[in-house]
């Protein structure tokens, strides 16, 4: 390993802007963070001080151990959809650390709408789910929902059943969960606690039934009171569907750190470590290296240097294939093959690229994709000299490789460029963006200029010559729709990565989610690598 | 998880611990602080944020002793969650946990008990078991004669209401 | 004659440990008898035989007369040092063990009986020249009666109850009219409390010191005496602190005691070691308390400044040797301070405290003493006196034995039972200490001072953290994992 030598000017022109423009993204992220996360309004929070219940943010508190970092993910969620009232998708998930263990959290805020479910929370649930089950981390549920809106029902209904199928995949995979029941668990929600290996309920607050007493009033006539019908002490003391009872939110959460420290604690993969240093160059740089457009180009190189323990970094083939850069660095310790974009793929990038996820895979070394792609090479040379075949390959490699795989959009990821550095859509196990990057089948301006096209020739053959103003219009209506679907905001709202990270925060974000890769062992895959 | 700790006879205070190989985060009433154990000689280095003393520690359970500061000081601590539970479980009567009958009764009315003593003992299933008081009190009425059979969940003991005791 | 070749400690303890040493310098065998409480103790640990003694109770063994004189015979021990307390100044055993032909390392019983007794060991001082505190010749009558009486001890006067106790029935009188009155109301009082309106009149001291001279007696006549130690720092009439000199003493004073002392000792054929305790008040008076027979707790004072191993001493006379000093031989260098650690709660009333000694670190160095008979992970229970080791301190200075003793308290480790080391700390820390300005009710009138301060909030923090930090309920296995741990509160 090397160090990597920095060419940032930091006193140019180009840095000064760039570093402008992103600390005014940076900033723009913290204050729309901290309002999903933290801002309520005081009706909100008198009504849960009303139901003597704490925020959600709070419970989380008093839950993880203190000093320990928390990896948060979409926080965002739901931020551009239904009007914004469900921030944060009313849920928050994430990896703590509770009674030393690393393990997902699943809680519901009830500040807003009864901390009721929408169809992004729903599927922000089967996310945190599916981590735990790829990455086998113990899953603290604590629930407090009114259940799901019911005018969004279908949507709902739609993904709301993995969430119970994937909570019997983790108890067979051998994974904890444990349920703390701050509300009521009504109907199908009923199941998540009664699925959980141990529950928690919080008297005169915590329920679980299939149907709440106005229901059973309906259906049968008989008149049972809350605490009776399903409440802690009937649950823990004659129904058995619950374990544990408890007065406070507060003895509740001490109790649950109390039941995680009896957990068994698993060893870790094996993978190559060293010693943890900071990276030599500083991470506040990388505001000024990133461009200030979305179409501007940027050296990889100097990203990594600015995340990667000590700066230090093995590149493979430097001198091949150079629109993609690959090699080995450690960070936090941990050892990591990167694969980082400067731009378009071409055959030698694709082909380089391949082989080193090869290597990887043969020596299971996690995968790191820092994507900054607008796509593969076109053009009639390149085809002719099978640009496809070799994207082909490099999608072959990367779908099968087994090692864990971490994606992080550093600034564009467009089409097939996307699938071929693991997009979401090709399951990596975390996949982060930071609040500059676009994604989006094309290029906005591509896309505009072919649409555009499509209609006025449409237009022409029904005999009718648009006017330029017309055909400003049609281009107008184009990029306005991209830019609005291909925002990171947007994006993050609907769920496409597991939330928007701060530039500098992406060393820790990969350092916990390497950390958490890693409760999985690490299976290569057979065969031989290619020097493709 | 936190513990209340309380200095001789000064007030609870509640203290967490995280650590972090050797360093440790101590939280104490809420506020974190930087801190480490690390034996040296015969005794510790504690170091808590930049101070940092030399202290001689013995446990003995949750009776902690140390000596640093130029004198020995006594620590006690406390699991509220233990506590609380010690406070459901002090009920003013005690049930049997099982059906039986009683063969042996220790107390009388008006007597006063500690926690832990016997009440009465009382055989089930060729078990003999002991039901103990769950806190001090005075025995209001033994509920159950001897010999007498009774089911799960019977009152055996009462003892005098807490509210009403010291009346 | 010849030192003896094994030699019976009849005691246990930080005494047993002490005599043993000796022993060991002087190359005699030595004897240990033990309760079986004290079978894992240090005494019998540093002893070189040990025979266990059986008793009521475990006190009751080391009184059995008959079975330490028994364990004489058995070990072949020639002689017996009988230490302080216990069976040391019983005149019986001191008989019982002579007349088993071994030698009693201290004085003739009948100087043990003369000294035993309250009105004999009155009336042989006041013979010996030895001030006697004046006072009514028993009760009196009437208040002329007390005020005639006071005609002939000065004034103040103390006025007490007969039957009393406790405070109730006493009075203090500075002139005849005061009396008068006093004695009404003490009269009155005394028969309201013990039915008994008997009262007597004695001088009344102000702020009165506790003085004692240590004299060395050989069997040939010789008598000198080892200068004074003061031990006026008392709780519940026991001492805690003592030094040596007194501050309060010039060298005409000290020799004007010393002088007395040995009258007395030549007054009642006084052999070995023995200790004349005064009392003195402010002006310099000082009158006969008692004479105790045998060696002192603070004995350890005497030998710091004096360089003398006063057990030594007794061993050497026991064998019929003379003094090989004379009155000017004595030296006093530096200054010396004992104080007694004992296992009691200084800030509850001195209630004594058990528990095992978990952890046992004493202070060591220059001009640093300890005597001690306890070993880690004994149990200090309620069987024995609750003192657990002496700390004494010598220094050029007073000032310095004090910076000493601080010192060494601050570094004398007992945990696993309370102990008075950090009250004792506060006594020597006090100004009116430093000033010299102790009497026996110093620790009454400086009892606010010497409260326990609660810790300042910085120290309760690294009190707290350190607690939390050794007890076993923060789990080591709850460790957060790398790199995590590393991040610290990141994300939160």
């Amino acid at each position: 390993m090397r160090r990597l030598e920095t060419h940032v000017d930091t006193a140019s022109a180009t840095y000064r802007a760039y570093r402008e423009h992103n600390l005014a993204l940076a900033d723009e992220l913290r204050t729309t963070l901290h309002a999903a996360k933290h801002e309520r309004t005081q009706k909100a929070l008198d009504r849960l001080a009303e139901q003597d219940k704490l925020t959600v943010r709070r419970r989380l508190e008093l839950l993880l151990d203190p000093g320990t970092p928390f990896l948060e993910f979409s926080a965002l969620a739901a931020n551009r959809h239904y009007d914004g009232e469900a921030p944060q998708a009313l849920l928050v998930t994430g990896i703590g650390v509770v009674s030393g263990r690393e393990v997902v959290v699943i809680a519901n805020d009830s500040s807003l709408k009864g901390g009721a479910w929408y169809p992004i929370t729903t599927r922000k649930i089967v996310r945190a789910l599916e981590i735990a089950l790829e990455n086998g981390l113990p899953v603290v549920h604590m629930l407090d929902s009114g259940g799901a809106n019911l005018h969004l029902q279908d949507e709902i209904y739609a993904t709301a059943g993995h969430i119970f199928k994937q909570q019997c995949q983790l108890s067979a995979a051998g994974i904890a969960q444990l349920a703390v029941v701050f509300g009521y668990c009504t109907a199908g929600a009923a199941y998540t606690p009664t699925l959980c290996d141990q529950t928690i309920m919080v008297r005169e607050r915590g329920a679980i039934f299939l149907a709440g007493p106005p229901l059973v009033k309906a259906a049968t006539g008989e008149i049972v009171s809350t605490e009776d019908l399903g409440g802690a002490d009937m649950h823990t003391s004659v129904s058995g569907v619950a374990d544990y009872a408890v007065d406070s939110e507060v003895d509740a959460l001490e109790l649950a750190r109390d039941v995680i420290a009896m957990w068994a604690r698993r060893g870790k993969a094996d993978v190559d470590r060293r010693a943890p240093e900071p990276p030599y160059h500083d991470p506040l740089e990388l505001y000024g290296i990133i461009p200030d457009d979305v179409k501007k180009q940027f050296e990889m190189r100097e990203v990594i240097a600015r995340i990667v323990d000590g700066s230090l970094f093995h590149e493979f083939k430097p001198d091949y294939g150079d629109t993609l850069v690959t090699g080995w660095a450690f960070l936090w310790g941990m050892k990591v093959g990167i694969l980082g974009n400067n731009g378009v793929i071409y055959s030698e990038a694709a082909n380089k690229a391949a082989t080193f996820m090869q290597l990887c895979d043969r020596d299971g070394i996690p995968l790191l994709f820092l994507h900054n792609v607008t796509g593969f090479m076109v053009g009639r040379e390149y085809e002719r000299r099978g640009i496809t075949k070799d994207g082909a390959k490099m999608l072959m490699v990367q779908a099968n490789v087994t090692v864990p795989k971490l994606s992080v959009l550093c600034h564009a990821s467009q089409g097939a460029g996307n699938y071929a550095m693991s997009g979401r859509t090709w399951d990596p196990r975390f996949l982060y963006a930071w609040p500059n990057s676009r994604s989006s089948i094309m290029g906005p301006e591509v896309a505009a200029d072919t649409l555009t096209h499509v209609r006025v020739s449409a237009l022409r053959r029904q005999g009718t010559d648009p006017t330029p103003e017309e055909i400003a219009s049609i281009r107008d209506d184009v990029i306005a729709h991209f830019e609005e679907t291909y925002h990171s905001y947007y994006l993050t709202s609907d769920l496409r990565d597991d939330g928007l990270i701060d530039p500098t925060d992406t060393r820790n974000t990969l350092g916990m989610s390497l950390s958490a890769v890693l409760n999985t062992p690490i299976v290569r895959t057979p065969g031989g690598v290619l020097r493709i | 998880m936190t513990y209340e700790i309380t200095l001789g006879a000064g007030d609870a205070h509640a203290v967490g611990v995280t650590r972090h190989g050797t360093r440790a985060t101590v939280t104490i009433d809420g506020l974190a602080h930087q801190g480490s154990l690390r034996p040296l000689g015969d005794a510790y280095e504690l170091t808590l944020g930049d101070r940092t003393e030399r202290a001689w520690v013995v446990v003995d359970h949750d009776t902690i002793h140390v000596h640093a500061f130029g004198r020995g000081w006594t620590l006690q601590l406390v699991d509220p969650v233990e506590r609380a539970r010690r406070g459901v479980d002090s009920a003013d009567v005690a049930t049997a946990p099982m059906p039986g009958t009683l063969i042996t009764v220790c107390v009388e009315a008006g007597q006063a008990v500690a926690q832990g003593e016997v009440l009465v003992v009382i055989e089930s299933m060729k078990m003999q078991s002991e039901i103990v008081a769950t806190r001090d009190g005075e025995v209001a009425e033994v509920h159950v004669a001897l010999g007498e059979s009774f089911d799960r969940g019977a009152p055996l003991v009462g003892l005098v209401p807490i509210d009403t005791e010291d009346v | 004659m010849s030192l003896p070749a094994k030699v019976l400690v009849a005691n246990r303890g930080e005494i047993a440990v002490r005599i043993m040493k000796t022993l060991r310098q002087l190359g005699i065998a030595s004897v240990a008898v033990f309760h079986a409480e004290d079978r894992e103790g240090r005494a019998v640990r540093e002893s070189d035989e040990a025979v266990e003694l059986f008793g009521d109770t475990p006190v009751g063994a080391y009184l059995d007369i008959a079975g330490i004189v028994a364990a004489c015979r058995s070990t072949g021990a020639e002689a017996l040092h009988p230490g302080f307390g216990f069976l040391s100044e019983n005149a019986d055993f001191a008989e019982a063990v002579m007349a088993a032909g071994v030698t009693w390392i201290g004085p003739p019983p009948s100087a043990m009986r003369a000294m035993g007794d309250k009105i004999t060991s009155t009336r042989l001082a006041a013979e010996a020249g030895v001030p006697i505190l004046p006072g009514s010749d028993g009760a009196v009558a009437s208040a002329e009666a007390a005020v005639a009486a006071a005609e002939l001890t000065g004034y103040p006067v103390l006025v007490k109850a007969s039957a009393g106790g406790g405070g109730k029935g006493m009075r203090i009188a500075s002139d005849p009219d005061d009396l008068r009155e006093a004695f009404g109301r003490a009269s009155g009082e005394a028969l309201a409390s013990f039915g008994d309106g008997r009262v007597f009149v004695e001088r009344y001291l102000r702020k009165p010191r506790h003085i004692e001279v240590q004299v060395l007696a050989d069997a040939h006549g010789h008598v000198v005496h080892l200068g004074e130690r003061e031990c006026s720092i008392q709780r519940r009439y026991q001492k805690v602190v003592e030094e040596s000199p007194s501050p309060f003493v010039d060298a005409a004073m000290r020799a004007e005691m010393g002088e007395t002392a040995c009258a007395l000792a030549r007054a009642v054929g006084y052999v070995s070691a023995g200790t004349v305790e005064m009392i003195a008040d402010e002006g310099g008076d000082f009158f006969f308390l008692e004479m105790n027979t045998r060696l002192q707790v603070e004995h350890p004072v005497t030998e710091l400044v004096t360089g003398l191993d006063i057990v030594a001493e007794q061993i050497r006379i026991a064998a019929g040797e003379p003094l090989a000093l004379a009155q000017e031989d004595v030296r006093m260098d530096g200054h010396a301070i004992e104080c007694r650690i004992y296992a009691e709660d200084a800030d509850a009333g001195f209630i004594p405290a058990t528990g095992r000694l978990a952890l046992v670190r004493f202070p060591a160095g220059e001009g640093v003493r300890v005597d001690h008979g306890v070993v880690e992970g004994q149990d200090v229970s309620a069987s024995f006196d609750p003192m657990i080791a002496k700390v004494a301190v010598h220094g050029a200075t007073r000032a310095e034995a004090i910076a000493r003793g601080r010192d060494a308290l601050q570094n004398t480790v007992l945990l696993g039972t309370v102990t008075n080391t950090a009250f004792l700390e506060r006594v020597l820390a006090q100004p009116a200490f430093a000033a010299g300005e102790t009497h026996t009710g110093f620790l009454e009138e400086h009892a606010d001072a010497l409260a326990a301060s609660s810790a300042d909030a910085d120290v309760e923090r690294c009190l707290l953290a350190a607690a939390a930090l050794a007890s076993p309920r923060f789990d080591h296995r709850l460790a957060a994992p790398e790199p995590l741990a590393s991040m610290g509160a990141w994300g939160t």
